[in-house]
C-alpha cells in the first residue's frame, strides 16, 4: 500500500489547525485544483447524461437567437453595420457566457446542498466552476461564430491573439459578480427573479444589437460605465476591424473586476457558514 | 497531551429569526432590512471542553436536541464556533449525510470518485483504492448503474465505504454507523477497529446507549447547556439512564 497510515504519518506532530478553517498552504494545491477540475467534467458529462445531443443544445439558443435578430433588426429595422450577423454573434454570445453563468451562479450553493456536508468541499468552488461552464460553453459557441467569419469571408488578424485575454477579463468580472450572487440566494429566494430582471435591463443597455457610435456624446459616458460595453467592443474591434482593442478601456474593466472579486469572495466567505442553516 | 482533537470552552448559539422572517429581498425592501437579521440567540452548548488522543473513539450521548451533530458539524468545520475553539490535526473524514451527496444521474462509480475527493483523496489515491471501496461497499452487478437505481441501504454502503478508506485522522460518525444488515455492520466496526489501531480517532454520536456501551472508550454525555459527564462509558451511561428515568415521569402525560 503506497499510502502510510496515520499512525505512520503522526498526526500528533502536525500543527494544530482550527476546526473550520481551511488554510491554504502549497501541499493542499494539487488537491484543490484536482477537486476543481473533477466538478468541472462532472458538469460536462451531467450535460451529456441530460440528453443525448448535449452540448448541441448549447449551440442551439445561439443559433435561434441570431436568427431571430438578424431577420428583425438586419432585415427590417436595416442596422447600418456589415456584415450584421457577425456583428451580432459577437456581442451576443459574450452576453450570453456572462448572463448564463451569472443566472447558474445565483442556484450554485442551493444545488450543491448536498454536498455541503462533505468536510472536504470548499462552497467556493461552486460559483468557480459555474462560471467555468459558462466560458466553456462561450468557447464552444464560438465555432458559430467562426463559421459566419468564414461565410462572410471576414479576414483574420494579429489581434485574434488578444482574445484568450478577453476572454480572461470576462470570467474575471462574471466571478467577481457569481459570488456575491450565489452567497445572497441562499439566503434570499428571490435573488434569481431579481437578477433575471436586472439582465433583461442589462442586455439593452448594452450594444449588442446595436453600435453607439451614432449616439449623441452624452450617451457614450454612461455606455463607459458598463464593463460589458468595452468587451463587447473588444471583440467587434478584433474580428471585425483586425485591429487590437481598447487596452486602456479593458485595463479599467480588469482592476474593477478583481477589486470587485476581492469584496464579492470576502462576502461570500463571512456568509459561508449559514449556507448549512438556510438552504433548504 | 498527544491529542488530535482540542475543545477548549467551546460555545454555539444558533439564529432566532423575528416571526415574518424576510426570505426574500423583495420582503426584506417593503418591511425592512432589520427583519433578515435575527433577533436574538440561543445556545446548543457553552463550557464544552475535552480532548480525543489517536486512537480512541469518543462517544457523544444525549437527547435529541442536546447538540451532538452540531458538535460533530462543528468538528468537521462545517459550522463556526460562537465561543472558544475545536483543534485538529490531521485530516478528517465525516459520516454526516450517508449518501445524501451522491449524484443520482451518476453512476455509481462515478460517484466513488466524486465523494473521495470530496472527502479530501487525491486521485492518485482513488485509483489505488477504488478496488476495495467497491469490494467494501458492495455493489456488485449496479456499480456501473445510475445512483437514481439505487437503495437507501446501498447509497448508505457507499458512502461508508468511501469515508472508512480515505485514512482519516479523525473520524466523525453521526448515527449512521449502523446501516445496512447484521454483516456490513460488523464489517463496518471492524474496519473502524483497524484505522483505530492504526491512529484515527473517532467521535461518534448516538441516543441509543448500547451503541456507546459496546464500542467506546469514553463517554461524554452532551446534555442542556453543555458537559453533563465525562468519563468511563459504564459510569457516564448509568448517570445518564438515571437522569432518563427522573425526566420520563415529568414528560408522560399522566
Amino acid at each position: 500500500m503506497a499510502s502510510s497510515s496515520p499512525a505512520e504519518n503522526g498526526a500528533t506532530t502536525r500543527p494544530w489547525r482550527l476546526a473550520h478553517e481551511n488554510p491554504f498552504s502549497w501541499e493542499t494545491l494539487p488537491y484543490v485544483c484536482e477537486l476543481f477540475v473533477h466538478l468541472v467534467s462532472l458538469e460536462l458529462r451531467l450535460l451529456h447524461k441530460r440528453s443525448k445531443l448535449g452540448m448541441i443544445w448549447t449551440l442551439v439558443n445561439p443559433i435561434v437567437q441570431l436568427l431571430i435578430f438578424t431577420l428583425i433588426l438586419g432585415r427590417v429595422l436595416a442596422v447600418e453595420v456589415r456584415p450584421y450577423p457577425v456583428f451580432l454573434c459577437c456581442g451576443l454570445l459574450c452576453w450570453n457566457a456572462f448572463s448564463e453563468s451569472l443566472t447558474m451562479a445565483a442556484d450554485s450553493i442551493v444545488n450543491a446542498r448536498n454536498v455541503l456536508y462533505q468536510p472536504g468541499f470548499r462552497p467556493f468552488m461552486m460559483p468557480m466552476v459555474v462560471v467555468t461552464m459558462g466560458m466553456i460553453h462561450f468557447v464552444l459557441s464560438c465555432s458559430i461564430l467562426a463559421a459566419l467569419l468564414a461565410y462572410y469571408r471576414v479576414p483574420l488578424g494579429w489581434p485574434v491573439v488578444a482574445l484568450p485575454l478577453l476572454l480572461a477579463i470576462q470570467g474575471l468580472l462574471t466571478l467577481a459578480l457569481a459570488f456575491p450572487l450565489a452567497a445572497l440566494s441562499v439566503s434570499f429566494h428571490d435573488t434569481k427573479h431579481l437578477l433575471s430582471v436586472a439582465l433583461r435591463f442589462l442586455f439593452f443597455l448594452t450594444p449588442i444589437l446595436y453600435a453607439t457610435d451614432t449616439f449623441p456624446p452624452v450617451f457614450h459616458l454612461f455606455y463607459a460605465a458598463n464593463p460589458l460595453t468595452h468587451l463587447v467592443h473588444g471583440y467587434r474591434a478584433i474580428l471585425m476591424d483586425r485591429a487590437w482593442p481598447d487596452w486602456f478601456a479593458l485595463s479599467g474593466v480588469a482592476g474593477a473586476s478583481l477589486l470587485a472579486l476581492i469584496f464579492g469572495y470576502r462576502f461570500f466567505e463571512s456568509r459561508r457558514f449559514r449556507f448549512i442553516e438556510d438552504v433548504e | 497531551m498527544n491529542a488530535v482533537v482540542r475543545v477548549d470552552n467551546l460555545g454555539k448559539r444558533f439564529r432566532r429569526y423575528p416571526a415574518p422572517r424576510a426570505r426574500s429581498i423583495k420582503e426584506a425592501l417593503l418591511i425592512g432590512w432589520r427583519q433578515t437579521e435575527p433577533t436574538d440567540y440561543f445556545w446548543v452548548f457553552r463550557d464544552v471542553s475535552f480532548e480525543v488522543p489517536p486512537g480512541e473513539m469518543l462517544g457523544i450521548i444525549g437527547r435529541n436536541g442536546a447538540g451532538k451533530s452540531t458538535l460533530l458539524s462543528l468538528t468537521a468545520g462545517l459550522l463556526q464556533a460562537d465561543e472558544g475553539s475545536i483543534r485538529l490535526r490531521g485530516h478528517v473524514s465525516a459520516l454526516l449525510d450517508l449518501g445524501r451527496s451522491l449524484h443520482p444521474l451518476l453512476t455509481g462509480r462515478e460517484n466513488i470518485r466524486t465523494s473521495c475527493l470530496l472527502n479530501g483523496m487525491t486521485n492518485r489515491q482513488v485509483d489505488e483504492r477504488v478496488d476495495r471501496i467497491i469490494e467494501f461497499a458492495e455493489i456488485g452487478e449496479f456499480l456501473d448503474a445510475p445512483v437514481r437505481t439505487y437503495s437507501s441501504g446501498m447509497k448508505a454502503r457507499l458512502g461508508f465505504a468511501v469515508a472508512i478508506h480515505s485514512d482519516p485522522d479523525i473520524l466523525l460518525i453521526d448515527e449512521f454507523l449502523f446501516v445496512g444488515d447484521q454483516f456490513f455492520q460488523s464489517k463496518c466496526i471492524e474496519r473502524i477497529r483497524s484505522l483505530m489501531q492504526s491512529g484515527t480517532a473517532v467521535l461518534l454520536s448516538s441516543h441509543i446507549a448500547a451503541k456507546i456501551s459496546d464500542h467506546c472508550d469514553r463517554a461524554l454525555w452532551l446534555g442542556k447547556a453543555g458537559v453533563r459527564a465525562l468519563g468511563r462509558p459504564d459510569e457516564v451511561l448509568a448517570q445518564y439512564r438515571a437522569d432518563a428515568e427522573v425526566e420520563a415521569p415529568r414528560l408522560s402525560p399522566s
